[in-house]
């Protein structure tokens, strides 16, 4: 029996979440360019998640109030290790709780693109046909206009709110998923599989569901990373138009809205948050990238899904 | 109507596939292309029959076989089973006898889901078709592994597709057609891109699953080796027609049809003599641009005048032996 | 006269789960006019084989050993040496024409750019013209040179793609499962062609197939291939009569001829090239096996004049067969 180790490896993973697959499938690939990129934008995003969990524990002073006995516009210091800004505030904390909003609105308007785009794409690249015709004209041209435009006038028509700025930002992605998981089932659907499912007796659902959907899902994690990179900053745009999120709210984006009008006197208040943004988004591309790296030559030679 | 024989019993079959065509001559032109794939034949399989379907690319003889199981949608004429007119079923009326009438495909890397595991793959169709109850279902598919020789069960039960090699690909691949108890099983070219030694291994294992749980196979194969060692029936197609059918031993003794002379001919054997061999000339010609009268005639070396204007019909000569051929007439 | 001489040829590849030894140390020599059939299963490495001979290997193939072509170690030459060699000398054509053929080229362009890369000085209307006369050659009408690869049909096709590869007359015509992908009887005519152009053109043929009986039909002499290596090589009628390594016996008994009534089946499968078994790769499913096998490679020896076997039993098995009988076994320095 050969091939013993390596395969059993893989499969053993595969058995429990995709993660875990994730994880077996970098291991394998050990010190490969791409999964040491992986690694290394994960490492980053789990220290931001840990950030954003443990912040009340983390920032020394409350956000929402002036740090006590602070003076206005103090540069980095060791009391203040990201300065304060006109009132006072502290920015370390601000920003330090600052990283929920950005994760949570990304998390929430991934789910929303998804949990949308997912199963609408699958159904409309099985069924064909004129439905799926005018599925594609609709969702392109969502697609056609420029994501930032869009979320703007989504987040004027339903007005501020964590929801709603979530929801703003999942329709300028659902056609990505759309377009992906529909393009990827057409391709699938031609596949002698699908056809060994039909010959067992397979109604259309289960096809989509246990044939086709297993084997198109895995493009779907490089989308997420992308997706959470790009969500992140379209975010902070908004609320750095002052879109969205209430007034005084920790957020990067804010910070850097406000921080901009006083560059000159004290340019650490736009740049410790927009130097965070980056880093988060460029830890998502990271393992965005890496995945992709990984993932295609997999699909390719068959190896799974 | 003569009465209906056997397992399955196939009258005037025609599947013939539309050619698309581009916007203009979409609009512009009245008539339709079609390639006849299948285009008129009748045969039946009696239970019990090993009928090899054999031909080479362009015969119809993969065609005819899924139209069997349904996975292509006929033009014309019937097929019964077990004397049930199941040519006019739709999915719905059908789906319940799928479980008796299985196919496994020629290609074993392409025909099993990589994300799905070998057992998974066998419970879909023991779930599907209720075959056990949820409790026996892992014990169930373990016995099915273990009757297509893939010991020990237990490790392959878990175990992708992309790990396994070509033999034992196709090994899962017919444990899944068995899984459910078929009564009939369309075989295409299920040994056609195994290695050599692992042919036999296979062809063995259906003999024995044959003769264990009493099936009808119908095997489609281009190669008549192949289809000597394992079959009691043999159909010749060309072109979407039947030219020669028979008991084989008749056949492979006797061939009357040129077409059939042609490719016992043309087989390489491992005999040493190097012997000049009469080939046909030509090659098999684009199903658009069919010959006219017999389909074989501008290839055949006993073509007759007749032989270009009418197309012959597929008459016995002796029992069980049919010939298409004016040779016979 | 020996045309050509593969020496110690090793071709690892690099992946990430390992080295894969491809071919693992493989010697042989083809003379003028003969036909070298290389037979084996799939990941036997034989198609690897034929892509070193003509080094068009993916970068990540490390190859070592010797090739010697007219008294020259070809994997010494640079770049454009080798260009020259490749087609000019050595000669390769393809189980799907199609994957050779660009699609988007006529015929005739594939003639004239092989002449304009390689003798600009012939001119266009030249060129054609000795292109059309290869096809005539194998049995293909001038005209087809005005077709685009898909209008052909596959003979037409393999056939096209031979007329290619003699266009330089090469010495050496190396044959990757030339008939695979086609149907019995035009399977038939193209081997009949190349029989037919390699007497014509004198040129010697390395056949590299699974399918045992069209070497039956080529071939002078076979070489069959396992895990990487030859385990036996020798001449036509003694490989396929009286066939010595086991593994030759048994594949020669799993093939389904007319004649079959009963077939061998080996247990097992061909091992992971990766981390091959020790000892002899042969010997997790050899019924001849013994302790040695499983520690030693046995090497390839001649048990007789010009037929090698690697096997630590050759004598025993052959003398089984009486062997001896025929011919006379070679001199070896024992």
């Amino acid at each position: 029996m050969k091939n013993e180790e390596n395969e059993n490896l893989m499969e053993y993973l595969k058995r429990k979440f995709m993660v875990n697959w994730l994880f077996g499938s970098l291991s394998r690939e050990g010190k490969s360019t791409s999964a040491i990129l992986v690694w290394v934008g994960f490492f980053i995003l789990i220290f931001f998640i840990v950030i954003a969990v443990f912040a009340p524990y983390i920032a020394p002073y409350n956000p929402l109030k002036p740090a006590p006995g602070a003076p206005s516009f103090s540069p980095p210091s060791l009391k203040y290790p990201m300065g304060t800004d006109l009132l006072g505030y502290d920015l370390y904390s601000r920003v330090i709780w600052g990283s929920r909003i950005p994760l949570e609105v990304s998390a929430l308007s991934i789910f929303f693109s998804l949990i949308i785009g997912m199963p609408v794409g699958l159904f409309s690249g099985f069924i064909g046909g004129k439905i799926d015709r005018v599925l594609v004209m609709i969702m392109d041209s969502i697609y056609a206009f420029p994501g930032l435009i869009l979320a703007i006038v989504m987040t004027a028509l339903l007005g501020p709110g964590l929801i709603n700025v979530a929801v703003s930002i999942a329709v300028v992605y659902i056609p990505l998923y759309f377009r992906t998981v529909r393009n990827h089932t057409m391709s699938v659907k031609q596949e002698l599989y699908v056809e060994s499912g039909r010959a067992m007796g397979a109604s259309r659902f289960q096809l989509i569901a246990r044939f086709i959907a297993p084997n198109v899902i895995l493009t779907v994690p490089v989308l997420i990373s992308l997706n959470a990179a790009d969500a992140i900053l379209t975010e902070a745009s908004l609320s750095f138009l002052g879109l969205g999120i209430p007034p005084l709210t920790p957020d990067w984006g804010r910070e850097i809205s406000d921080g901009s009008y006083y560059l000159q006197q004290a340019p650490w208040l736009a740049f410790f948050p927009g130097i965070f943004i980056v880093l988060l988004v460029v830890a998502l591309s990271l393992i965005g990238e890496g995945l992709n790296d990984i993932v295609n030559p997999l699909i390719k030679r068959r190896e799974t899904l | 109507m003569r009465p209906l024989k056997g397992l399955i019993d196939v009258r005037d079959l025609r599947v013939y596939f539309p050619i698309r065509k581009n916007f203009i001559e979409e609009i512009f032109s009245r008539s339709r292309l079609y390639v006849k794939a299948v285009d008129g034949i009748s045969f039946t399989v009696d239970e019990g029959d090993t009928l090899c379907l054999v031909g080479e690319s362009g015969s119809g003889k993969t065609t005819t076989g899924r139209s069997i199981v349904k996975l292509v949608q006929i033009t014309g004429g019937d097929i019964y089973y077990k004397g049930i007119n199941i040519g006019s079923m739709d999915e719905k009326e059908f789906r319940p006898l799928r479980k008796e009438l299985q196919i496994i495909f020629q290609d074993p890397h392409a025909s099993l889901s990589p994300g799905m595991t070998v057992g998974k793959s066998i419970e879909f169709g023991l779930r599907l078709h209720k075959i056990v109850e949820r409790d026996r279902l892992r014990e169930r598919t373990l016995e099915i592994l273990r009757s297509v020789g893939l010991e020990p069960a237990d490790y392959y039960y878990d175990k992708y597709p992309a790990t396994l090699s070509g033999g034992q690909k196709q090994r899962v691949a017919i444990a899944r057609a068995i899984s459910c108890d078929p009564r009939f099983i369309v075989a295409d070219e299920p040994v056609a891109m195994l290695d050599m030694s692992v042919r036999s291994k296979i062809l063995k294992l259906m003999v024995d699953l044959k003769r264990e749980k009493n099936l009808t196979y119908l095997f489609i194969t281009h190669d008549l080796a192949t289809a000597k060692f394992i079959c009691n029936k043999i159909m010749i197609m060309y072109l979407g027609k039947i030219v020669e059918s028979g008991p084989s031993e008749e056949i492979f003794s006797n061939p009357k049809h040129p077409y059939t002379m042609a490719l016992m001919n043309a087989i390489p054997d491992l005999k040493l003599e190097k012997r000049e061999k009469e080939i046909p000339r030509g090659e098999i010609p684009n199903p658009l641009k069919m010959p006219s009268g017999c389909r074989f005639h501008n290839r055949c070396k006993f073509a007759m005048e007749r032989c270009s204007r009418e197309e012959p019909e597929l008459v016995e000569i002796s029992p069980g032996h049919r010939v298409a051929c004016f040779l016979y007439e | 006269m020996k045309i050509i001489s593969v020496k110690d040829l090793k071709i690892y590849y690099n992946t990430s789960r390992g080295v894969v030894k491809a071919v693992d140390g493989v010697s042989f020599d083809i003379e003028r006019e003969e036909t070298l059939g290389i037979v084996g299963e799939s990941g036997c490495g034989k198609s690897t084989l034929a892509m070193g001979l003509l080094d068009i290997l993916p970068p990540s193939a490390k190859v070592s050993g010797e090739i010697i072509l007219e008294g020259e170690d070809i994997l010494r030459k640079d770049d454009e040496e080798l260009r020259k060699i490749r087609h000019e000398k050595i000669a390769l054509i393809f189980q799907d024409p199609m994957t050779r053929l660009d699609p988007l080229m006529r015929i005739k362009d594939h003639f004239l750019e092989t002449f304009h890369s390689h003798r600009p000085e012939l001119s266009e209307e030249e060129a054609l013209k000795l292109s059309g006369d290869l096809l005539e050659a194998v049995g293909v009408s001038r005209e087809t040179l005005n077709y685009y690869p898909h209008e052909l049909s596959g003979g037409m096709r393999q056939r096209t793609m031979i007329a290619l590869a003699l266009i330089f007359n090469p010495l050496l015509l190396v044959a990757d499962e030339p008939t695979t992908s086609l149907d019995v009887i035009v399977e038939a005519q193209i081997l009949q062609l190349m029989n037919n152009i390699k007497k014509e053109f004198h040129m010697s043929i390395i056949l590299i197939t699974h399918n045992l009986g069209i070497v039956a039909e080529m071939a002078d002499r076979v070489a069959v291939m396992y895990a990487g290596k030859i385990v036996e090589i020798g001449p036509l009628e003694d490989i396929f009569i009286s066939p010595v390594h086991p593994y030759t016996q048994g594949l020669l008994g799993s093939v389904i001829t007319l004649e079959s009534k009963n077939l061998v089946m080996m247990p097992g499968e061909p091992p992971d090239l990766i981390n091959p078994p020790t000892g002899c790769r042969f010997a997790p499913r050899c019924p001849y096996a013994l302790d040695i096998c499983n520690k030693d490679e046995p090497p390839l020896e001649e048990i007789k004049k010009g037929h090698s076997v690697a096997c630590f039993r050759a004598k025993e098995l052959a003398e089984e067969k009486n062997y001896y009988l025929r011919g006379e076994a070679s001199e070896r320095a024992d």
